[in-house]
């Protein structure tokens, strides 16, 4: 019994076609007398009998592809039996694999990508060990590249602490943004105001000798800290909402050359007597125009005060990419109903707070201002 | 210490082997009679009569039969004329040399060492003036040296003497006049030790061959801007000193590559991809390359001039990647 | 054949020998058990004999693609032979060479060449080795009439004839270049003419004829051992078998190759042994018996041997460090 098995003609060759066979099960066969014809890519050849003998079983049929090396068929002697040979071996057809376009194609959804920050290599490195949003910082390399030098910067007029968290938008708010973001592509700016009675206020910060603003400084930050949701910038490319832990507000100055806003750092660290001198400082700055980039850079809040001038109530624009901004008006006398319904004569202002709808709701803001108004009207400095 | 020639430190250093070992012996076209056609064989002129010897010009057969010898022991060193001419037997070494040893599993010591001139020179034109060491980077099996400085070619060859596999070495034809400092005393240089030729803080430069001095001068232009340029010499192309160029770009953040080979596909970019997989992180700017224009080399000097890469060149790369 | 009977029976078992290694060869590739392609030396057998009988352990071979026969010759291990045909460990090249690079510098032979004419430019090194070493080795270059129209070759000869290198130009005139005549590519009938424009000796031999290329040879290698220099010996035979098994053979004739299998290197010495009663029916049974059963039980000692790691394929190509990590 001798087995004949797909052969290999040549290098390359993994399978082979049987094309024709030359001789039929139960035929005698002699060494070297042709069997059948294989062709493999484009060669064709013949494949001679190995040995002399009967053509016991052919398993490898005609027009079938079959790997080399396969059993194709047996040869013995008459009437052996081949049952003793795996008879039913299982040949390694390769079958021709689907044809094509049957598979539909697979929808891919293009990934979702915010616009791209340009940074160098070691730029984004140092950002992400200091835990920074690049795009905080201002690239000045080829084509806008935030390199090193602008990274060190940046860090360089903020804390060398950890300086803020990064909160990825939820899905509902990151859909509303979205949703939002495409019908006006800007900020959704709301205002939200409210009557508070600064008698008491008022008496505090002229016992203290400083000045209004100083005083809404000092307890705005302290809210600030507790609410922080308006401590943060918004980034809408990105869809990341940024949430400071230092409390940097800026006040917004009215000068010669127009709007000018110095920032007090870490107001919610600082004294009242510190926020005033530094205000002080600040304005006078602003006004003899020496107030450098520094002083400027860096607010988280802005707070605008036109209460020297004669408005009550407005709109203030929002700082981007701040969240809100608080606008207070003039304090004046009113009458107002105070406790058991008598009347009493108050010192009386509107707080207006601006805000970006695409991440803060009405009701967030209603809570910031009562917040503010009862810090305003219990007043405490320490 | 006294100062010599390149072309006289390559002879002492294989001189000075020669006289020790018994079985190092060279040839090569015009080097007995001639001392080589760049003068890189006349300190030994009438030394070793039996042991230096003129072939003809048969590259195929030359650097083949260094197999042949040095697989029967003996460390045959071939002048292979101009880097140029490898190409008319380049299957003796990228076919042979660099296979042999691993197709046969190991056996064999390939003790031989190929040297001679490449590099651009006053208007050779273009069958005579290639840098062709990318190829030998490329295919592996061979070693492959390029030294700048007479100090290093000394130690690199005597180096390459002493082991036992086989060298290709490069010897810029500008360089063989060039002066330098070498010690007296036995010394050899490991391969795969590259050299800072200048320390510096801003950019790194990695380089070889005649291109060191063009970085070395465009490093001290630089110096006048406040710009500091560390110049790194690898010596040695097969194997490169990868750790000292990832230190060197960990400090200075910028790194450019430059050589006299074509800028296409040569081995700058083969640097440029090892540092941007390793070390992209410490890479503040987009590494760049400095290396001659894609065109064979022409012969009216003008167009040399403006084809073959220069110290400006490496200036104007440095001040992009710091811009 | 006034030789010894030892020595002539010696030849005929080396021809057996490497007849049935090409036979199992042949077999174990057509059934799918062998990796990449090989080239069988059946038919030319004695050449690799008739040469080799007159060559010492330290002298030197370069071979061919059709390599097989050399290395069986020069005194190889059938068994890491035949492991190197299967890619196994054990294998002369630890499986990294197989069929065309299989080599044993320790018995001389300087390796197999997967390129035409690959070997010459080593064979000529070694014989300038040898010249400078001032040892009386010999070299030996296998090569076919395909060869002897490579640059190479012409290099090589005018090469070893100006420095008088003890090296044997040995090619052998199969017929075939692959699949091209040599007749269609060869501009001489003689290839051994080419030796005149060398001026070296050149002689045209009947490459089936073992007794023949032995007392040749053993007259080129004996002046080449005493600083006569090159030689070029043309031995013309036939390429019975196709260039690489499974080849189709579209170029050939079947008949010319049935003519050719009738003047067959080993019948044609067997009826001289025959004749001279040299050999007889028990002692060729035996010899042949021996053989197979030593190819035999090669096939079971590669089969039986590791399949390499994915390391091994890192190492090997340098002596002071591994040269592939940089």
């Amino acid at each position: 019994m001798y087995e004949i098995k797909m052969p290999k003609f040549g290098l390359t060759m993994e399978s082979g076609f049987i094309e024709k066979w030359f001789k039929k099960e139960g035929d005698k066969v002699k060494k070297g007398e042709p069997l059948l014809e294989v062709s493999s890519e484009k060669i064709t050849n013949e494949v001679t009998s190995p040995v002399s003998g009967i053509l016991l079983k052919i398993i490898g049929k005609e027009k079938e592809e079959i790997k080399v090396g396969t059993v194709i068929a047996i040869i013995g002697e008459e009437g052996e039996k081949i049952e003793k040979i795996k008879e039913k071996e299982e040949i390694k057809r390769i079958i021709e694999t689907t044809e094509r376009g049957e598979i539909p194609p697979t929808k891919i959804a293009p990934p979702e990508r915010g616009g791209r920050i340009k940074a160098s290599p070691l730029a984004k490195k140092i950002a992400q060990e200091k835990n920074l949003n690049l795009s905080q910082i201002k690239g000045t390399g080829p084509g806008g590249r935030i390199e090193k030098r602008d990274v060190l910067d940046f860090l360089s007029f903020t804390s060398k602490e950890e300086n803020f968290k990064i909160v990825k938008l939820s899905g509902l708010r990151r859909t509303i943004s979205e949703r939002l973001s495409k019908s006006f592509h800007t900020a959704i700016t709301l205002t939200n105001t409210t009557e508070v009675d600064f008698s008491e206020f008022k008496k505090l910060m002229k016992e203290n000798k400083v000045s209004i603003t100083s005083g809404l400084v000092f307890v705005l930050s302290r809210v600030l800290k507790e609410l922080n949701k308006f401590n943060a910038h918004f980034d809408s490319e990105k869809k990341e909402y940024i949430i400071f832990n230092n409390v940097n507000i800026g006040i917004a100055v009215d000068t010669e050359k127009g709007l000018i806003v110095p920032v007090i750092r870490n107001a919610d660290r600082l004294s009242l007597k510190i926020i005033n001198d530094q205000i002080k400082e600040l304005v006078d700055k602003a006004r003899k125009s020496i107030i450098t980039e520094e002083d400027i850079k860096g607010s988280t809040f802005t707070l605008t005060n036109l209460g020297m001038m004669r408005t009550e109530i407005f709109t203030p624009v929002i700082n981007p990419p701040e969240v809100a901004i608080l606008g207070i008006g003039r304090i004046i006398k009113k009458p107002v109903v105070v406790d058991e319904d008598k009347i009493s004569i108050r010192e009386i202002a509107y707080l207006s707070l601006s805000y970006d709808h695409r991440v803060i709701d009405g009701a967030d803001a209603a809570r910031f201002l009562e917040k503010l108004a009862q810090s305003i009207e219990n007043p405490m400095i320490k | 210490m006294r100062e010599i020639t390149f072309a006289e430190a390559l002879g002492e250093a294989i001189s000075e082997e020669m006289e020790k070992d018994p079985t190092i012996f060279t040839y090569g076209e015009d080097i007995a009679k001639q001392g080589g056609i760049f003068g890189a064989y006349k300190s030994l002129l009438g030394k070793f009569p039996e042991r230096i010897f003129d072939t003809p010009i048969s590259e195929e057969v030359i650097y083949g039969s260094a197999l042949g010898a040095a697989l029967v022991g003996m460390r045959p060193i071939v002048e292979f004329h101009f880097a140029d001419f490898l190409f008319t037997g380049i299957q003796s070494i990228t076919l042979q040399i660099e296979k042999i040893r691993y197709m046969t599993g190991g056996q064999g010591k390939l003790h031989l060492l190929l040297r001679g001139p490449d590099g651009i020179s006053n208007s050779a034109a273009a069958q005579h003036s290639e840098s062709i060491e990318t190829i030998f980077m490329h295919t592996p099996g061979i070693k492959v040296i390029i030294p700048s400085t007479p100090y290093d070619i000394k130690g690199l060859i005597k180096t390459a003497l002493k082991g036992d596999d086989p060298v290709i070495c490069f010897e810029h034809k500008m360089l063989y006049k060039i002066k330098g400092l070498v010690p007296e005393e036995e010394y050899t240089i490991p391969l795969g030790v590259a050299d800072i030729k200048k320390e510096g803080n801003d950019v790194t430069i990695v380089t070889m061959s005649h291109m060191v001095h063009e970085s070395l001068k465009a490093a001290e232009e630089l110096e006048k801007e406040d710009i500091c340029a560390e110049v790194i010499d690898l010596r040695t192309l097969v194997p490169w000193d990868k750790n000292k160029v990832i230190e060197s770009v960990k400090k200075t953040n910028h790194l450019v590559v430059a050589h006299e080979t074509w800028k296409r596909a040569g081995w700058g970019a083969e640097i440029t991809s090892v540092v941007q997989e390793e070390a992209l992180d410490y890479l503040d700017a987009p590494i760049i390359r400095v290396g001659a224009k894609n065109v064979p080399m022409p012969f009216a000097p003008q167009l040399q001039d403006f084809v073959t890469p220069n110290y400006k060149d490496i200036i104007d790369a440095v001040k992009k990647v710091l811009r | 054949m006034s030789y010894p009977k030892d020595f002539l029976l010696n030849l005929y078992k080396t021809m057996v020998r490497i007849r049935n290694f090409e036979i199992m060869a042949e077999k174990l590739f057509l059934e799918g058990e062998l990796p990449g392609f090989i080239h069988l030396y059946i038919g030319e057998e004695a050449i690799a004999t008739g040469v080799i009988a007159d060559l010492r352990k330290d002298d030197f071979i370069t071979s061919t693609h059709r390599g097989h026969g050399h290395m069986i010759a020069k005194g190889a291990n059938i068994n890491r032979m035949m492991a190197e045909l299967y890619g196994r460990t054990t294998g002369y090249c630890k499986g990294k060479g197989g069929s065309m690079h299989i080599a044993d510098f320790s018995i001389g032979v300087l390796g197999a060449n997967g390129v035409v004419g690959g070997g010459l430019p080593i064979a000529v090194g070694a014989g300038l080795g040898i010249k400078m070493k001032k040892t009386d080795q010999v070299v030996v270059a296998f090569f076919g009439d395909g060869a002897s129209n490579t640059g190479a070759f012409h290099e090589s000869l005018n090469f070893a004839s100006i420095y008088k290198l003890p090296v044997i130009f040995v090619v052998e005139n199969n017929k075939f270049a692959s699949t091209a005549t040599t007749k269609e590519t060869t501009s001489i009938e003689n290839i051994s003419d080419r030796a005149v424009g060398y001026g070296i000796p050149g002689i045209t031999i009947d490459g089936n004829d073992v007794i023949t290329i032995y007392e040749t040879a053993k007259e080129m290698i004996k002046r080449a051992r005493e600083d006569g220099g090159p030689s070029l010996i043309e031995a013309k035979t036939y390429r019975i078998k196709g260039h690489f098994v499974g080849d189709p053979e579209l170029y050939r004739d079947k008949k010319e190759v049935e003519e050719f299998w009738l003047n067959e290197p080993i019948r044609k010495f067997e009826k001289k042994l025959v004749e001279e009663k040299m050999l007889n029916e028990t002692e060729k049974r035996k010899i042949w018996e021996d053989a197979q059963k030593e190819i035999e039980e090669a096939v079971t000692f590669a089969k039986e041997s590791p399949v390499p790691n994915n390391e091994d394929a890192l190492t090997d190509l340098f002596v002071n460090d591994s040269g592939y990590d940089y």
